[in-house]
């Protein structure tokens, strides 16, 4: 890995190497005195293999970059790509973003045309669990571990630790559910962080976000639903109350993304680095004009397309109502990899309508449903209106588009 | 594909699997047809029948204990082509996706639709009713080359 880590990214630049020189003044005292060997073995993840394999040194990575979609290919790529006992931690920021667990639905966990509006890209990524907001308020961590060293608990463990001994952040702790939370009181908790896993063959990781100084308005506003009756076989995310580090930082400077960069790394290379091995950890800068790597930017076209982002989808069910001009109409219907599978409309008419009339009108909406199948759920690709020679007049196209419009609008 | 490991031996589990194979030698009616499971590194089991070519695959309840509540399973389609080690799907559990790795090579006869709905049944029936696919294989000489009952068992033990 050391000749491919350094083709591709270079070693710290003088702009990191200096942040770090200058916080470590104050910020060392706590951590220059190095683990012994057992409290080492301790603080690493304990299962039946962990006297048996022998880790590598260290490597930390800092992504310079802030595109969400490049910085979860690139941790996928180290998590494929690193030696399997290598133990690697990656750090990077994203700008405003959601991003959806592996197996969720992109409309039950926020309104992807309102996000689109506000210019929030909506991301799923490759681990399991539940939606998060990402801003460059908010820092996100990834250990990447051998497989048989996974616990759930390790990464949760080692950055509250180091929030608590080396930020000061004394409430700082884990519940149960493995989620780095800060505990206010005896039984109030808040969440700082969100937490997923990937595990594959010989390598798993452990990534989590951190939300150090987020908009948490934004974060409130980005993962509301507009789908109250949508019916889905996904992951639905717990909702809990959340704060921010610096929400709880008894400091009078703010922590910054540099400061928990810091405090992560340090914990990271106390508890995998051994210098008397001449296992010392070694820190990279990632930039992405640097990357070449084509597996990366494959990863990062596969996060980015329709079939990964809103194609991955497990199946569900939606029911809708709108008043439209010709009546109060109310679909329900059913999609499985976001392709719509069936749909019908039911159309309530208005009281001075004939029967005739409304029959008709019900043939055409049945028309209408029968050519949806098959296309997008809310963008509605391709849709061109029902086919056939006695819809072709313009009342019935115009009638057709009012309804797809509406649909565009409340998908 | 499993990755965590579990304090106690999956002892109790091999003798469950161990089952199939007294079946090994069954008459059936159009000839001598063999049903023996064998079993990947990866904790994934192929029950295979060598008359019809196809190998039912599914997850070791050894693998099923590490995951934890399974919440999603994700199966390829039916008839697509995997080649073996390939990642043919993911589990999700308690906020970890785990790849699912094709254990021979063929193609995808049939997905378990009942996981769809039921996804626990992978914990309650891994290696009966829990099974994931059946695939039908284009080369069974990987089949011959899986682990034998006793050689999985000590591959649990040695992890």
């Amino acid at each position: 890995m050391s000749a491919l880590s350094q083709a591709i990214c270079r070693p710290c630049s003088s702009r990191f190497a200096a942040s770090f020189l200058h916080q470590s003044q104050p910020l060392t005292r706590s951590f220059s005195t190095s683990l012994s060997r057992k409290e080492q073995k301790a603080a690493q993840p304990q299962t039946p293999a962990t006297d048996s394999i022998e880790l590598g040194a260290p490597v930390t990575y800092i992504s310079e970059s802030h595109d969400p979609w490049f910085n979860l290919s690139y941790e996928d790529w180290l998590m494929r790509n690193t030696p399997h006992n290598q133990p690697v931690l990656f750090l990077y920021r994203n700008f405003p973003c959601v991003v959806i667990g592996r197996n969720q639905n992109p409309w039950k966990e926020s309104t992807p045309h309102k996000l689109r509006e506000a210019g929030i890209p909506l991301v799923r990524r490759r681990s399991g669990g539940g939606t998060v907001f990402h801003d460059m308020g908010n820092t996100n961590f990834s250990i990447i571990l051998p497989r048989l060293l996974f616990t759930r608990s390790h990464g949760a463990e080692l950055v509250s630790r180091a929030i608590r001994e080396q930020l000061a952040i004394k409430e700082c702790t884990v519940n149960e559910r493995n989620d780095v939370i800060i505990r206010d009181g005896q039984k109030e908790y808040k969440m700082i962080s969100g937490s997923a896993y990937k595990i594959i063959q010989h390598r798993a990781y452990h990534h989590g976000t951190m939300l150090i100084s987020s908009s948490l308005t934004e974060l409130g506003k980005s993962l509301k639903s507009n789908s109250p009756n949508m019916q889905t076989k996904s992951i639905l995310s717990h909702r809990s109350p959340v704060t921010t580090l610096n929400h709880y930082n008894p400091s009078s400077t703010p922590i910054h993304h540099d400061d928990f960069v810091h405090a992560v790394t340090s914990e990271f290379s106390k508890v995998y680095s051994d210098p008397t091995h001449s296992k010392k950890m070694e820190t990279n800068e990632v930039n992405s004009d640097w990357i070449k790597e084509p597996k990366v930017w494959k990863g990062v076209e596969e996060l980015k397309s329709w079939e990964w982002q809103y194609g991955q989808t497990p199946e569900f069910s939606n029911e809708l109502e709108g008043k439209l001009s010709f009546g109060d109409l109310s679909t329900s219907l059913t999609a499985r990899h976001a392709l719509i599978t069936s749909i019908t409309f039911h159309l309530t008419p208005s009281l001075h309508e004939s029967t005739e009339e409304t029959s008709q009108k019900q043939a055409f909406l049945d028309s209408l449903a029968l050519s949806l199948v098959g296309h997008r759920y809310e963008s509605l690709d391709g849709a061109e209106g029902a086919l056939g020679h006695e819809w072709e007049d313009e009342k019935w196209r115009e009638m057709g588009n009012e309804v797809i419009g509406w649909l565009r609008r409340v998908m | 594909m499993i990755s965590l490991r579990l304090a106690r031996p999956a002892s109790s589990i091999l003798r469950t699997a161990l089952a199939p194979q007294a079946r090994t030698k069954a008459m059936s009616f159009s000839g001598v047809r063999f049903i023996s499971t064998r079993y990947t590194t990866d904790h994934e089991w192929v029950s295979f029948d060598s008359n019809s070519n196809i190998g039912t695959v599914g997850i070791t309840d050894y693998a099923q204990k590490a995951l934890g509540d399974v919440v999603f399973v994700e199966l390829p389609g039916q008839g697509a082509e995997v080649a073996q080690g390939d990642s043919i799907g993911a589990v999700e559990s308690v906020k970890a996706a785990s790849d699912i790795y094709a254990p021979v090579s063929g193609v995808i006869e049939e997905i378990n639709e009942t996981l769809a709905d039921q996804p626990g049944l992978l914990n309650k029936a891994s290696e009966g009713n829990g099974w994931l696919a059946k695939i039908k294989l284009s080369d069974p000489s990987e089949f011959e080359a899986l682990l034998n009952a006793e050689a999985y068992k000590a591959h649990c033990e040695g992890q």
